[in-house]
């Protein structure tokens, strides 16, 4: 049965980690996911939970500190943002190099510098080739099932998760979020067992193994498979929310698509805008509709193909630059869709840096832009949300 | 210089027997009379002793290619107990040149690598070294064998270049480096190789992707399975002056100090690298433990 509460995303996110009560939980706060682990802290302190929370020097050791606590077999949790994400760098690829199922919340925000606390995509994008499952959340209400459902996909994977969603916009605002009772969360995610841990003394195993050119290219392989496997855990955990508690999410959500000429694709609470945006042109007959992407790694290339084939012309919204080429979405966008005899012209969009709003005429600016193109047969120009004119000195 | 354009030179030896040195050498004198060369290692953990790999190409023509030669023309094995652990035929034919560090006679180490189906050239690098230097740096020897069985250069330009490279650097060891040189070349020994010999076996296949343990862990323990004793080119001796202190046993990387009731009896050969931790931490006063050259005779 599902209550109805009001809380942040970062709120929500506490809540749902407290019904997970994980093992171990290490973490180094930052701006904007700090009150995720203050309230962990605090259900620890007032003994609701058992969770053995190691507070550490900073982000690095943070993660360090996971995948010593992972490695050993305990169910392990974090979440970090931004700079922290970016210290942490090398250490994401060692959790999902040693396939450890750590799972971290992420407030996303913008990267120094200039610095800034506000919400982009440029943290988690940076790690977006680290081999971990990001999952993107449009509101705390997904933020809360996918926390929960990741706790499953990582373990199922064997992956690390991240769980992200935008930085105050999702993870400071007060919503209304419906949450689960704590025994279905406990019984939808089971007791962890491992299938070898350094702690299972019968059956010991080194970890972190050094691998030469003759080897390396192989362990690399497998956690490329258990990737392109994660596309149907993600899906087939998804489908069991949905029978248990009514909710589904899918590896991304369409909106309008079916008889669309030309459509966004985005990633994160942009979504709510562009839909607001999709409504308002249909009224002026514009056809248009909406990707957005849930599952970004493993990226869902094959089912994104067959869902925009039909289009005429896509603008894809980026979060994050690229200096020197275009946004990361917007090149595994036009991968996807390369192998089609005809695809859409595909266009790309770089807005809401540093929290920079995309409001709703902005939204329906990218849409009858892309309309007029189309209507002309030409391709609508890459944009970027930036002032190109200035005081006039 | 042989009509192919190409020569490719494979060196097998170990971790501190100079074999980056000899490798870089005929490069260094072939680029400097302005032809083509390349010289590159194979990089790993190469503690002392570990088997390594470094390669050698000339060239009449630029060379373009910077990947590991896969055919090579010439393989030079510098240490002789690799040919029992190294694929040291791997990617050769039958017209490929094989130098050995070893005492035998060639033809006595084809018919090991090949049914003496090979063509090879043997030179007693380490006991010439020995006898000139007074330390086991087969390298220069092998330079010298490798000059005679390929002409490549002139034995006066590579004796210049040696003096060039090791005149700074150590003058005391470059006459016998220069001697080691010519008697490389003097006393290497050819064997042409046999046409109805028996062909050797091909290296066993290794593991794919599906088969590798998950993230490549391991079970615990593997470590005494691999036998690093073969990386040896020094060996402990222990004395009787030993008073039991357990210094060795606590600093050695390997655990290749034998214990029995409480007292130091000797080294595990199968493990024991010659790294000479034990000698170095060895008391002053006492100085059970010695190292001395090679790594044969390293007794229980």
């Amino acid at each position: 049965m599902r209550k109805v509460i009001a809380a942040t995303g970062n709120q929500a996110i506490a809540i749902a980690l407290r019904q997970i009560e994980p093992d171990v939980m290490c973490a180094y706060p930052i701006t904007p996911s700090t009150q995720i682990m203050e309230t962990y802290a605090q259900y620890i302190a007032d003994g609701i939970v058992k969770t053995e929370l190691r507070l550490v020097e900073s982000e690095h050791s943070a993660m360090s500190a996971c995948i010593g606590a992972s490695a050993a077999g305990a169910r392990v949790v974090t979440a970090s943002s931004s700079q922290g994400i970016a210290l942490m760098h090398e250490i994401l690829y060692i959790a999902s190099g040693l396939r450890l199922p750590i799972v971290m919340a992420v407030a996303n925000r913008a990267l120094s510098a200039p610095i800034n606390i506000h919400g982009d995509h440029s943290d988690t994008m940076g790690s977006r080739d680290a081999g971990w499952i990001q999952l993107y959340a449009k509101n705390a209400q997904e933020a809360y099932d996918t926390i929960i459902q990741a706790i499953r996909i990582a373990e199922g994977a064997r992956l690390p998760v991240m769980v992200c969603f935008d930085g105050f916009t999702i993870s400071h605002s007060v919503q209304r979020i419906e949450i689960l009772e704590d025994a279905e969360v406990k019984d939808f995610i089971g007791v962890y067992k491992p299938e070898h841990s350094l702690l299972d003394i019968k059956r010991s195993k080194t970890f972190g193994t050094f691998a030469l050119p003759n080897f390396y290219a192989e362990i690399k392989y497998q956690q490329r498979d258990a990737m392109r496997k994660a596309l149907y855990i993600i899906k087939d955990i998804d489908t069991e929310f949905l029978n248990r508690f009514g909710t589904s999410y899918g590896l991304f959500e369409t909106y309008m698509l079916e008889d669309a000429e030309i459509a966004t694709v985005v990633i994160g609470s942009t979504a709510g805008t562009l839909k607001y945006a999709t409504d308002e042109m249909r009224k002026e007959g514009i056809r248009a509709g909406m990707l957005r992407i849930r599952a970004f790694r493993p990226f869902p290339a094959k089912d994104i193909t067959d869902t925009l084939k039909h289009l005429k012309a896509i603008m894809v919204l980026d979060r994050t630059d690229s200096p020197g080429t275009d946004g990361p979405l917007y090149q595994d966008i036009c991968s996807a869709l390369i192998d089609m005899p005809i695809h859409p012209s595909i266009s790309n969009f770089m807005y809401g840096l540093g929290g920079r709003e995309l409001a709703l005429e902005k939204a329906k600016r990218i849409y009858r832009d892309l309309a007029d193109a189309t209507r002309k047969g030409i391709k609508v120009e890459h944009g970027y949300d930036v002032r190109t004119e200035g005081v006039g000195r | 210089m042989p009509e192919k354009q190409t020569l490719e030179i494979r060196w097998h030896g170990r971790g501190g027997q100079g074999i980056v040195t000899a490798a870089k050498m005929p490069a260094e004198v072939i680029i400097k009379q302005n032809g083509h060369a390349l010289a590159s290692q194979e990089y790993g953990p190469e503690r002392s002793g570990a088997p390594i790999k470094c390669y050698t190409t000339i060239s009449n023509t630029e060379i373009k290619m910077y990947s590991q030669p896969e055919h090579p023309d010439i393989v030079i094995v510098v240490d002789s107990t690799l040919l029992k652990t190294e694929p040291i035929l791997e990617g050769t034919n039958e017209n490929a040149i094989i130098i050995v560090n070893s005492s035998h006679e060639p033809e006595n180490i084809a018919r090991a690598i090949s049914g003496g189906k090979r063509k090879v050239w043997t030179v007693d690098a380490t006991a010439i070294a020995l006898q000139e230097l007074g330390k086991n740096f087969p390298n220069t020897t092998l330079l010298g064998a490798l000059i005679r069985a390929t002409e490549l250069v002139s034995l006066e330009n590579i004796l210049e270049k040696v003096a060039e490279g090791l005149g700074k650097k150590n003058a005391a060891l470059l006459e016998g480096n220069l001697q080691a040189v010519r008697r490389g070349y003097n006393e290497a020994r050819f064997y042409q190789g046999s046409e109805d010999a028996v062909p050797s076996t091909p290296a066993p296949p290794q593991k794919a992707w599906y088969e590798i343990e998950e993230a490549g862990t391991l079970p615990a323990g593997t470590a005494k399975k691999y036998s690093t004793g073969d990386w040896r080119i020094t060996h402990p001796v222990l004395n009787e002056q030993c008073v039991h202190c357990m210094l060795c046993w606590l600093f050695c990387p390997d655990n290749a100090i034998v214990v029995k009731n409480e007292k130091v009896i000797g080294f595990d050969p199968e493990h024991c690298k010659g790294c000479g931790i034990c000698a170095e931490v060895c008391p002053p006063k006492i100085r059970a433990i010695a190292m001395e050259e090679g790594g044969e005779p390293c007794e229980k």
